[in-house]
C-alpha cells in the first residue's frame, strides 16, 4: 500500500463493515421496493377490476331500480295520455344522476314522451339501438352500448302492454369513479412507496449509523490489541523484553498475544544466547576478544578515574599446534578448556582474586582466539604484581596435562602491558601486550616480558612500511632500474638485470632487499612480482621500438612468488600481449629459494625451463646451496655472488675459488655470470677464465629505462662493446 | 280531524242540501262572538297549505284580537264536498278559493265572498281557447266535429267558463270516452286532459284540435312551454273573472266579518302584513269586489244553475 493512502486495521475493518451494511441495507430497500411495487400493482389491478365490476353492477342495479319505479307509474298516464304525469316521472328519472334519457313509447314503438317540456321527440320511432318493440317486450332488459347502460321495460296495465320505457344510464361517472379510484390507489401506493422509501431510508441511515458505530467499536476492539502488540513488537525489536503484555482474551487475539508473549520470551532467551555467543568463546565459555576489549576499556577508564594500575597479560601457548596436529582437534579443544580452567584457577588464589575485574576470574580471563588467552587485572599496587601473576600462570601451565589419555606438556609466552603506563585504551594495551608476548616468543618462549617502547617501534615500522608499500603499488610509485649485463667475449651489452626500486617519500630510495621480505610477509609479493614483469615487458617493447634488439631482461623471482602456480601462465600471457618471446626474459631465482628443500619449488622451476625460459641461480655460492638440486633442476646458469668477485684482483685464493667454480660450471654445462665486476682487471680476468657474462659497476651502473637506451646508443651498433674502458691487454 | 268519516257524511249531506236549497242557510241568525277562527283550504298538500296560510293566520289573529278573537287556526280539507259540510257545521269560518269554487260554496254552503284576492299579484284572469297555428280551426265555429281538451270539471277557466260560453252560444258538446275517440257529426267533442300541460301538448301534437287554458297559464312556462306557445294561436278569450276570493261562513259574526274585511283590505298597506301576504299565494293585495267581478260571479252562478239542471256525463 502506498504511504499516502495507508489505512490502519481499524479504519479498514470499519470501512468494510460499513460497506457490507450499506450493500445489505440498499439491497433490502431495493428488494422491498420491488416487491412492494409488484404487490401494489397486483393489488391495484385486482382492486380496480373488482371495483369496476362492482360499480357496473351497481349501475345495473340502479337500472333495475329505475325501471321498476318508472314502468308501473307510467301505465295510467299512458292510458290517459297524461303528458304531465309522464313528464314528471320522466324528468324525475332523468334528473337522477347519470341518467341520460328516459323515454316512454307506445306499442308501435313511437315515442310518447321524451321527458322534455315540449316533447320534441313525440311520435318518433324509438332508436333501433334500443331496439325493443314494446309489443315484444314481456320483461325488462338491459344491455351495454358503448359507455351506456340501456334499460327497456314494458309498461303493463294488468297483462296488457301499454307501451314501454327506455332509460339510458351513462357509465361515465362510474368509469370516472373507477379512474378516480385507480388514481387514488396509485396516489395511495405512491404515498405508501414514499413512506416505505422514507422508512427504508431511515432504516438504511440508522443501520449505517449503528453499523458504523459497531464497526468502529469492534474495529477499535480488534485494532487496540494489535496496536499494543505492534508497539510491543517495536520495543522487542529495540531489545526491550521487560514489558508485560497485558492482553488477556479468550479468542484469536488472545492466542496471538500468547504466541507473541511466548515468542518474546523465546526471543529474549535466544537474544541472551546470541549475546552470550557474541561476547563469549563457545569452546571455553570465557569472554571473547570483543567482550574482553569492552572490559579492558572499562578497566582503562577505571584506572584513569581512580589513578590505579591495571594490567593485561597476553598468554600464548607454546607447542600447542603439534599437540593439535598429533592428538587431533578434540584433544586440542580439551586442552584449551583445561587451560581456561587453570587460568581461572590461578586467579582464584589469593591475593590475585582482588585484582580480578568485576565478576571475578570468569570475567578477567578471555580467550582471544586459537591458543591465545588474555588476563586483565585491576587495582594493582605495582607492575610487579602482574609479573607475579604471570609467573604463577607459567608455572601452572607448564604442569603436565592429561589429555585424551596422554600426558601432555606445553608452555606459554606471556606479554604484559600496564595501564596507564603503557596504554590507556584496550586496543593499545592488548597490542602492546601482544608485542611483548611476541618478543618472548622470539627470545625463546616459556617466559614473560613487560612491554617496552622498542617493541612498539619496530612493529610500528613494519606496519607503516607495509601500508606504504601497498599504497606505492596502488599509485605506481615503484620503478624499475636496469643494470647492464655484458657478453665478456664481445664486450657488448646483451641484457640487463631489472632491479625494483622504491622512492619512499620519507625513507628515500629503497632497494628491493629492504622491502621484498616485507612484501612476502604481507602477501604483497605476488602483486609486486607481476608489476615488475609487466613493467619489464613494457620497457622491452619500448626499447624494441628504438631499435634495441636481441636484448634480454633478467628478472628476480622470490620463492613466495614462485609458489603461485599461475605465474608461468601470467608471464607467457604477458609476453604474448607485448609481442615478446621467452628468450627475451631470464628468470633469476635466489639460491635460498632455489635450493629450499621443497619439491613444489623444484617442480615449478622445471615448469619454467620446460616452457623455454632461461632460469638462473642468483647469488650462487653464498647461500644454503645444495648441489643435488642443481642436478635436479638443471638451470641455465648461475650468477656468482659479488662476494667472490670483489676480491679476485687482490686475493689469489679467491681467484682459485672462482677458477674452480668456472671450471665446474663448464664441466656441468652451466653458463656463469659474474656480478659485482667493478674493475677492468676483474673483467679481463673473468673473460680470460671463461666467464661468459659480466655485470657490475665497471660494465654499467643502474640506469633508468630511458638512460639505458641512451647508454646503448653510445655503443656502435655492430660493436656494442665496452672497449673504451676495456683493455684486455692491461690485465695481462 | 276526522276527514275520512266526515267525507262519507259529506257526500250524503250534499244530496240533501242540493234538494233543500241554499238561501235558507244565509238567513239564519248570526253566531255569537267566537274566540276561535278556523281558516280552511281544499288541498292534498296540508304542509304546503300550512306554510302558505300560517303567517296570514297569525297576522289576522293579531288584527282580530281587539274584537276577542284569541286565535286563528288552519284546517286542510281534501274535497269540495267536505268543505261544504264543514261550513254548514260552522266548523270552518274562512276560505280562500277561485271563482268557480267560490260560487259553488256560496250556493251550496252559504259562504259569502268577502274580498277579491290578488293571487300571485293577479286580480283577474280569463279563459283562452287555442289551436295550432297550422290548424285550419280559426274560431270556435271550426270546432264542430272536432275535439277540444278541457282541464277538468272543477276548473273555472279551464272548463267552466268556456264550456258555459259554448253552450250558451248553442254549440252541442259531446264528452268523448277517450282522447282517441271522434265526436258524432255536428257535435263538438271534448275531453278532460287533467292538466293545462296535457291540453297544450295534445293540441301541439295534434291529438286534439283545441285546448282551453287560463290566461295566467298561457303565460306560464311550466304549463305552456315557450316553444309550444309559439306554435299556437288563440281563437277565443273569455271575459275577466276574479282570480281568487276570500270567503267567510255566511253566519259568521258580523263584527268579525267586518273586522276581517277591514283588516284584509288594509293589509297591503301594513308593513307587518307583507310577509304574510307574500306567503299567502303571493298575494299583493285584497280589494273589494267591483261590478265586473260580481257580474262574472253571477255568470258563473247562472251557468252552474244551468248545468245542475242538465247534468253532463262525467269521464
Amino acid at each position: 500500500m502506498k504511504p499516502g493512502v495507508r489505512l490502519n486495521l481499524q479504519a479498514r475493518y470499519t470501512v468494510q463493515i460499513v460497506i457490507v451494511i450499506a450493500v445489505i441495507a440498499v439491497s433490502l430497500t431495493l428488494l422491498s421496493a420491488m416487491q412492494f411495487k409488484s404487490r401494489a400493482d397486483e393489488i391495484s389491478g385486482v382492486t380496480s377490476d373488482s371495483f369496476a365490476v362492482h360499480l357496473h353492477d351497481e349501475v345495473r342495479e340502479r337500472g333495475w331500480v329505475l325501471e321498476a319505479n318508472l314502468a308501473p307509474s307510467l301505465a295510467i298516464p299512458l292510458l290517459h295520455l297524461d303528458m304531465r304525469a309522464m313528464r314528471e316521472q320522466l324528468q324525475a328519472t332523468v334528473s337522477q344522476q347519470d341518467v341520460m334519457f328516459a323515454y316512454v313509447y307506445d306499442v308501435d314503438g313511437k315515442i310518447v314522451h321524451d321527458g322534455s317540456d315540449e316533447v320534441s321527440m313525440y311520435g318518433q320511432h324509438i332508436d333501433e339501438s334500443l331496439g325493443w318493440p314494446a309489443s315484444e317486450l314481456t320483461r325488462p332488459h338491459q344491455h351495454m352500448v358503448n359507455n351506456e347502460l340501456h334499460v327497456v321495460s314494458p309498461v303493463l296495465l294488468g297483462d296488457k302492454s301499454m307501451g314501454a320505457i327506455a332509460i339510458g344510464i351513462s357509465l361515465d361517472s362510474a368509469n370516472a369513479k373507477i379512474f378516480e379510484l385507480e388514481e387514488d390507489i396509485e396516489d395511495l401506493h405512491a404515498e405508501n412507496r414514499r413512506d416505505e422509501l422514507r422508512i427504508a431510508g431511515v432504516f438504511t441511515v440508522l443501520s449505517l449509523a449503528l453499523g458504523s458505530l459497531f464497526a468502529l467499536f469492534s474495529g477499535y476492539r480488534l485494532a487496540k490489541p494489535m496496536r499494543v502488540l505492534a508497539r510491543q513488537a517495536q520495543r522487542v525489536g529495540q531489545g526491550v523484553f521487560e514489558d508485560e503484555i497485558v492482553i488477556r482474551r479468550n479468542d484469536e487475539v488472545g492466542d496471538l498475544a500468547n504466541s507473541f508473549r511466548t515468542m518474546s520470551y523465546d526471543l529474549q532467551a535466544s537474544n541472551r544466547e546470541i549475546n552470550f555467543l557474541a561476547y563469549h568463546d563457545v569452546l571455553t565459555g570465557l569472554p571473547n576478544r570483543v567482550r574482553f576489549k569492552e572490559k579492558l576499556d572499562e578497566l582503562c577508564n577505571g584506572c584513569k578515574e581512580q589513578g590505579s594500575l591495571g594490567a593485561v597479560l597476553f598468554v600464548d601457548l607454546d607447542e600447542f599446534k603439534p599437540i593439535n596436529d598429533t592428538l587431533g582437534h578434540y584433544a586440542g579443544d580439551a586442552l584449551l578448556c583445561e587451560v581456561a580452567d587453570r587460568l581461572q584457577q590461578c586467579l582464584r588464589t589469593p591475593p590475585y582474586q582482588k585484582w580480578c575485574l568485576d565478576g571475578g576470574e570468569a570475567q578477567s580471563v578471555a580467550r582471544l582466539g586459537g591458543d591465545e588467552f588474555a588476563i586483565a587485572l585491576k587495582g594493582l599496587d605495582d607492575p610487579e604484581d602482574a609479573a607475579s601473576v604471570a609467573k604463577t600462570v607459567l608455572a601452572e601451565l607448564s604442569t603436565r596435562f592429561r589429555i585424551a589419555g596422554e600426558d601432555v606438556t606445553i608452555g606459554a609466552s606471556i606479554g604484559i602491558a600496564i595501564c596507564p603506563d603503557d596504554g590507556r585504551d584496550a586496543d593499545s594495551l592488548l597490542g602492546y601486550a601482544d608485542m611483548a608476548m611476541y618478543s618472548v616468543k622470539r627470545a625463546g618462549k616459556q617466559s614473560y616480558r613487560f612491554y617496552e617502547e622498542f617493541m612498539y617501534e619496530s612493529t610500528r615500522d613494519r606496519v607503516h612500511l607495509i601500508r606504504d608499500l601497498r599504497r606505492a603499488l596502488d599509485n605506481n610509485e615503484l620503478q624499475l632500474r636496469y643494470q647492464p649485463i655484458a657478453d665478456s667475449d664481445s664486450g657488448r651489452t646483451v641484457g640487463a638485470e631489472a632491479l625494483v626500486r622504491w622512492h619512499h617519500p620519507d625513507r628515500g630510495l629503497m632497494h628491493a632487499g629492504e622491502f621484498i621480505d616485507l612484501a612476502e610477509k604481507s602477501g604483497e609479493v605476488s602483486r609486486l612480482g607481476r608489476w615488475v614483469l609487466d613493467r619489464a615487458c613494457q620497457d622491452l617493447v619500448a626499447w624494441r621500438k628504438q631499435g634495441i634488439d636481441e636484448f634480454f631482461v633478467s628478472i628476480n623471482l622470490s620463492s613466495q612468488q614462485m609458489l603461485h602456480d599461475d605465474l608461468p601462465e601470467f608471464v607467457t600471457a604477458s609476453l604474448e600481449q607485448h609481442g615478446l618471446s621467452t628468450s627475451d626474459l631470464r628468470l633469476e631465482a635466489g639460491e635460498d629459494s632455489f635450493f629450499a628443500d621443497d619439491d613444489g619449488v623444484i617442480d615449478l622451476l622445471n615448469v619454467w625451463t620446460e616452457a623455454g625460459y632461461e632460469v638462473w641461480v642468483d647469488q650462487f655460492g653464498s647461500g644454503p646451496a645444495s648441489l643435488l638440486n642443481l642436478l635436479r633442476v638443471r638451470p641455465h646458469g648461475v650468477k656468482l655472488s659479488p662476494a667472490f668477485i670483489l676480491d679476485i684482483t687482490v686475493d689469489p685464493r679467491a681467484r682459485q675459488f672462482v677458477e674452480g667454480i668456472l671450471a665446474f660450471a663448464r664441466m656441468v654445462n652451466l653458463d656463469v655470470c659474474a656480478v659485482g665486476v667493478t674493475s677492468e682487471a676483474a673483467a679481463n680476468w673473468l673473460r680470460e677464465h671463461g666467464c661468459r657474462y659480466l655485470q657490475g659497476q665497471y660494465l654499467g651502473p643502474e640506469l633508468s629505462v630511458s638512460d639505458l637506451a641512451d647508454y646503448l646508443e653510445f655503443q656502435p651498433a655492430n660493436d656494442r662493446t665496452l672497449s673504451g674502458k676495456f683493455n684486455l691487454k692491461a690485465l695481462n | 280531524m276526522h276527514h275520512l268519516t266526515i267525507n262519507i257524511f259529506a257526500r250524503l249531506t250534499l244530496i240533501v242540501l242540493l234538494v233543500s236549497g241554499m238561501n235558507s242557510f244565509a238567513d239564519e241568525s248570526h253566531d255569537t262572538m267566537p274566540r276561535l277562527l278556523v281558516m280552511a283550504a281544499i288541498s292534498d298538500n296540508p304542509r304546503g297549505i300550512h306554510e302558505a296560510m300560517q303567517p296570514m293566520a297569525d297576522y289576522m289573529a293579531g288584527k282580530l284580537a281587539p274584537i276577542g278573537i284569541e286565535s286563528v287556526e288552519i284546517m286542510v280539507v281534501d274535497s269540495h264536498e267536505q268543505m261544504v259540510l264543514l261550513l254548514r257545521e260552522k266548523k270552518v269560518d274562512w276560505i280562500t278559493e277561485t271563482a268557480y269554487s267560490a260560487v259553488l260554496l256560496q250556493r251550496r254552503a252559504g259562504a259569502v265572498a268577502l274580498v277579491r284576492k290578488w293571487k300571485q299579484g293577479v286580480p283577474e284572469y280569463r279563459s283562452v281557447v287555442f289551436t295550432r297555428k297550422s290548424s285550419d280551426v280559426q274560431g270556435l265555429d271550426g270546432l264542430v266535429n272536432r275535439k277540444i281538451a278541457f282541464q277538468h270539471r272543477g276548473s273555472t277557466t279551464g272548463y267552466f267558463v268556456v264550456a258555459s260560453a259554448l253552450k250558451s252560444a248553442g254549440y252541442r258538446l259531446q264528452q268523448l270516452g277517450s282522447v282517441y275517440e271522434q265526436p258524432a257529426a255536428g257535435e263538438l267533442g271534448y275531453v278532460f286532459s287533467g292538466a293545462e300541460y296535457n291540453s297544450a301538448i295534445w293540441v301541439h301534437k295534434g291529438i286534439v284540435d283545441a285546448g282551453v287554458i287560463s290566461s295566467i297559464d298561457w303565460q306560464q312556462e311550466s304549463t305552456l312551454p315557450e316553444k309550444i306557445r309559439e306554435d299556437m294561436s288563440v281563437i277565443y278569450t273569455s271575459p275577466p273573472i276574479p282570480r281568487a276570493l276570500e270567503l267567510v261562513r255566511g253566519d259568521l259574526n258580523p263584527t268579525v266579518k267586518a273586522a276581517m274585511k277591514q283588516a284584509l283590505l288594509a293589509a297591503h298597506l301594513d308593513p307587518e302584513a307583507s310577509m304574510a301576504l307574500a306567503a299567502y299565494h303571493g298575494t299583493s293585495k285584497f280589494d273589494a269586489l267591483d261590478g265586473n267581478a260580481v257580474a262574472a260571479l253571477g255568470l258563473i252562478d247562472a251557468a252552474i244553475m244551468e248545468e245542475t239542471s242538465e247534468p253532463v256525463s262525467s269521464p
